[in-house]
């Protein structure tokens, strides 16, 4: 470099550096705004993601033959809900599990784990949720059998995270109540919350087959293990999608058929396995994302049970949303085997 | 400002609870941090483009609110400044195409320099203006300015330039050597005497 040069670069470095103190609350308040309505958009979203989720658990898979006239009034009600989702669920009592939450749910929050982190941005979390609930039915006894909890997050009134939780382990008989206790796992724990709201909802587990064409009056269980807890595992079982249709408006309803092959040398009763569909928006995003839908089904094998070694078609049936076409996503499936706790272990 | 997607198949452990959905502020962070280090920086190189504090405020504004929208398409080919700077050149070049057109319709319209409040910005711009360096370098055509104004002030190589503005290498170092021969030619006529052309 010349000396003239290194004269103008040292003239030109000399300069003072503008600085302005408003941009960076102007960029964070723009931030904070296309923030605030991306997290409608996505509150929309998941309120009807989990609806159908709920709605689809509740409907049981089954063979159902889903008409328009045999589709229950809850799943419009929920589909252009736009307010938050806890309201939404209001208007749809027929799901609701006469299982009620009298106390809490409190938020504990046990800090951060940094003896343990995860990494920078995901250190361990310890969050445990308390709450007591009751069973306010006057005729029939409610478990984890027969009823699913929704645990909703908020944070400042946005909805942050939700998790399909367990009722008590031990059935409650009419009018008695329990402790009930929670805690999601830290990895998947958002670390930036602090100061979460809870909102502990339970729905009724339904079985629905095809001889019922109308919402079944007698409630039959989808698992048989009054006592405990389950918990989520690999199942060993193979899954390739063979076709994935819809019908209905914007292909609401939608419908997987899947082969589903058992390597193991022991039968496996549908009963302890649980499904999973993620119908991600497209190839680069992940199951979780926030714009992949998710639906939790449940696996029917002919006669309850798949063979050792042996393929069954399973067909896996779910209610959609009307606005939003989701028939052109590629979706994944996933059967998770729900072992059992052992007693006292909840 | 590590960044990485969550294996659904990791979550499925034997542990209560099903799926969860995790909504972070990571990216905000990220943000805050990108703003805190570079906007004035961002600011400075808007400000070369335009010569206008608050338009230049306006493009710098627009830069990070473009930076938070692409984060994901951030993959760490280069430094968060490149392409932030990146973005400034792209931000500021349209910034001067749409006041061409805006030119057309205002050309009869009186010129008058901004005004600024006595505060460190003003005295920050009133400094930068007055200096005889860097209004022979406004002289320069926008391409020419700007590579000067990399290569000399922001200390960038010919490869980060390229980066900045999209461009070849090569191109730089054209742009490079011609800009630093008009800029000669004009110091020389400035009859600064730290030119070697003009010591008597």
């Amino acid at each position: 470099m010349d000396a003239w040069e290194q004269k103008v670069k040292d003239r030109l470095k000399a300069l003072p550096k503008l600085s302005s103190s408003a941009l960076e609350s102007n960029v964070l308040s723009k931030i904070s705004q296309e923030n605030n309505r991306k997290k409608n958009r996505r509150r929309v979203q998941q309120g009807l993601s989990i609806a159908a989720c709920i709605a689809c658990a509740g409907i049981g898979i089954g063979t159902l033959s889903l008409h328009s006239a045999a589709i229950p009034k809850p799943l419009n009600a929920i589909q252009p809900s736009k307010q938050p989702f806890a309201q939404a669920f209001g208007q749809v009592d027929w799901w609701m599990s006469p299982l009620q939450t009298v106390e809490g749910p409190t938020v504990t929050q046990l800090g951060k784990n940094t003896d343990f982190p995860v990494s920078d941005r995901n250190p361990v979390v310890q969050i445990t949720v308390d709450a007591k609930v009751k069973n306010t039915a006057t005729n029939e006894t409610l478990s984890n059998v027969n009823t699913q909890g929704l645990l909703l997050f908020f944070q400042d009134g946005v909805q942050v995270a939700s998790y399909f939780v367990d009722a008590p382990n031990q059935p409650l008989a009419p009018g008695q109540s329990a402790e009930w206790k929670f805690q999601p796992m830290s990895s998947s724990w958002p670390a930036h919350l602090d100061h979460v709201q809870a909102k502990l909802t339970f729905i009724r587990r339904i079985n629905w087959t095809p001889t019922q064409s109308v919402l079944p009056s007698k409630l039959q269980p989808t698992v048989e293990i009054p006592s405990l807890g389950w918990k989520i595992g690999r199942s060993p079982l193979q899954v390739t999608m063979l076709d994935f249709t819809g019908y209905g408006q914007n292909n609401m309803y939608m419908q997987i058929r899947a082969d589903v092959y058992n390597p193991t040398n022991e039968a496996l009763r549908d009963q302890n396995l649980m499904g999973f569909i993620f119908l991600p928006k497209d190839s680069t995003s992940s199951a979780l994302d926030d714009y992949t839908f998710k639906y939790m089904v449940d696996v029917s094998f002919l006669h309850g049970e798949i063979a050792p070694k042996t393929h069954q078609t399973v067909t896996f049936k779910f209610v959609g949303n009307a606005s939003l076409d989701l028939i052109h996503r590629t979706p994944s499936i996933l059967i998770v085997s729900k072992a059992t706790l052992p007693k006292g272990d909840n | 400002m590590e960044r990485g997607n969550q294996d659904p198949m990791l979550e499925v452990q034997p542990v209560y609870g099903v799926v969860s959905q995790v909504e972070s502020t990571a990216d905000t962070e990220l943000l805050r941090e990108l703003v805190n280090s570079y906007s004035s920086d961002i600011l400075s190189l808007a400000f070369s483009y335009v010569r206008d504090f608050q338009q230049a405020e306006d493009i710098a504004q627009e830069v990070f609110l473009r930076a938070y929208r692409n984060l994901n398409r951030f993959h760490g080919k280069s430094s968060y400044k490149t392409w932030l700077y990146s973005i400034a050149a792209n931000c500021s070049k349209d910034f001067l195409r749409a006041r061409k057109v805006r030119q057309v319709f205002w050309l009869r319209k009186t010129q008058e320099p901004p005004e600024y409040g006595r505060s460190a910005e003003s005295e920050a711009i009133q400094t930068i203006e007055g200096d005889s360096v860097w209004k022979i370098v406004m002289q320069l055509s926008v391409k020419y300015r700007e590579v000067i104004i990399l290569h000399y002030k922001e200390d960038f190589s010919t490869s980060q330039i390229a980066d900045v503005l999209g461009i070849s290498e090569q191109t730089v170092r054209t742009r490079l050597f011609r800009a630093r021969d008009m800029l000669k030619k004009l110091l020389e006529k400035e009859e600064l005497d730290w030119m070697p052309g003009n010591k008597k």
